[in-house]
């Protein structure tokens, strides 16, 4: 009898310490999305984080970005973007 | 590249989705492992196991469409987004559950209708209104009724010789006896209660499993009735009224003819040539979700669009079966009369709607 009791309060710990565990993940993330829901995106985005860490690669890619934004926007009518590809044959180093 | 998630979104999509997501995690329709550091990844991962729950997979075998949660009714090309975007003040408030179908399935019924003529004199037409009824839900049906029209309204302006030599007189002729017999006999709860009284006095396999599937999917979508994007409240999307009256009837999710190629088929494809001719087509179904709302109410709200959206795929994964079935029937009706399967060398003009 007392061994069986205290298998069902164990087994009662290991359940309330499983639901609290999932009670706090559900807050973490409930808080998550209030966050998204104020600014739009998480201030503390590891992404975002890794590229604060390295301006030039951002810098780098937002140019590239725009490059390729004007291309993708202009349907073949506009001129200028000719000017944005190489010439062709041309080998394109990596960045260095 | 481990960590990094493959999706990053604006404040625009990233704040609807967020208050959204908020809403299905406390309904349980999303986890805390669906959590990736994106909201809009996060209810697409909620929502694509709610559909999986729900026979999203069984649907996928007949049915070629989507089912999706958006910001707008309509798709928008990269840079339309952009302009709507700039000229906003802020993020929608408003999200919509979208379904709308790629292709019309095509379900020959006629060689299934003898099957169930031999169980009992009255059971086609009552599997047939069963059935139709149970579409209607979720999608426009062309049948037989959508042919008759056609033809009526085409015959008006046409003297008798041409008459005579179009399909359109033909859509009345080719009705099978059993359904002209008995076809007005049912009214769609009546043809349910009537399936029920016979179903178990039923001997063939083949009639029983029909019966059988026609009754889950009448069990899965009772309470619900078609969500006509002309149904969302005005207050909800002060726009929606001018969109609407420009956009064309939503396409049909099916095609129910007696045989391939036949009349119905002949009045469907003339009717498909135009369809989107003068404007976009609206979606089959539209519901919306206001997110301005407080907790409780929002929740109801949600709650409501997702056992909409979970009614709709579970009778339509027994209307798949349903489809399935029809269409071994009639494989097996062509070869016993030895002609050739269906498959057209040329798309039909319906299968050309995307181009």
């Amino acid at each position: 009898m007392t061994r069986q009791r205290q298998c069902r309060k164990r087994r009662a710990v290991k359940r309330s310490a499983r639901s609290r565990l999932v009670t706090g993940e559900v807050d973490r993330v409930m808080r998550e999305l209030e966050a998204a829901t104020r600014h739009g995106r998480r201030q503390t985005d590891p992404f975002v984080e890794q590229l604060k860490r390295c301006p030039k690669a951002f810098k780098a890619g937002e140019m590239i970005g725009k490059i390729l934004d004007s291309l993708k926007y202009s349907q073949g009518n506009d001129a200028t973007a000719d000017r944005y590809l190489p010439p062709p044959g041309t080998v394109i180093p990596p960045l260095a | 590249m481990t960590g990094v998630r493959w999706r990053f979104c604006t404040r625009w999509d990233e704040e609807p989705a967020a208050v959204l997501g908020m809403s299905l995690l406390r309904l349980g329709i999303c986890r805390p492992a669906d959590w990736s550091g994106s909201a809009v990844d996060f209810v697409e991962r909620g929502f694509k196991r709610f559909c999986q729950q729900h026979g999203n997979q069984e649907v996928k075998k007949v049915w070629v469409g989507d089912l999706r949660i958006m910001d707008y009714i309509f798709d928008l090309s990269p840079r339309e987004r952009d302009e709507a975007e700039a000229e906003a003040e802020e993020p929608k408030t408003v999200l919509y559950l979208v379904g709308d179908y790629e292709a019309a399935a095509s379900i020959p019924i006629g060689a299934t209708l003898p099957h169930l003529e031999r169980e009992h004199e009255l059971l086609p037409a009552a599997f047939y209104e069963g059935f139709t009824t149970n579409l209607w839900k979720w999608m426009r049906v062309y049948d037989y009724s959508a042919a008759k029209e056609h033809a009526e309204m085409w015959t008006d302006g046409l003297n008798e010789e041409e008459i005579k030599e179009s399909v359109y007189p033909k859509v009345a002729t080719e009705l099978p006896a059993c359904m002209g017999r008995h076809g007005r006999k049912f009214k769609a709860k009546g043809a349910v209660q009537f399936l029920h009284q016979v179903y178990p006095q039923m001997h063939s396999s083949i009639a029983r499993q029909l019966v059988k599937y026609v009754l889950e999917m009448d069990a899965a979508g009772r309470g619900f009735t078609h969500a006509w994007p002309g149904q969302i409240s005005d207050n909800d999307t002060p726009s929606l009224g001018d969109w609407l009256n420009d956009a064309e009837d939503c396409r049909p999710g099916c095609l129910i003819t007696w045989y391939e190629n036949d009349t119905i088929n002949a009045c469907f494809d003339e009717e498909a040539q135009h369809m989107g001719e003068n404007g976009p087509c609206q979606p089959n179904v539209l519901l919306g979700i206001n997110l301005k709302k407080p907790a409780a109410q929002l929740d109801r709200q949600v709650r409501k669009v997702f056992d909409h959206a979970a009614a709709m795929l579970a009778s339509l994964a027994s209307a798949a079966k349903v489809v399935e079935r029809v269409r071994e029937i009639y494989d097996e009706y062509l070869r016993e009369h030895r002609l050739n399967s269906g498959f057209q060398t040329e798309p039909s003009p319906a299968d050309l709607w995307q181009e």
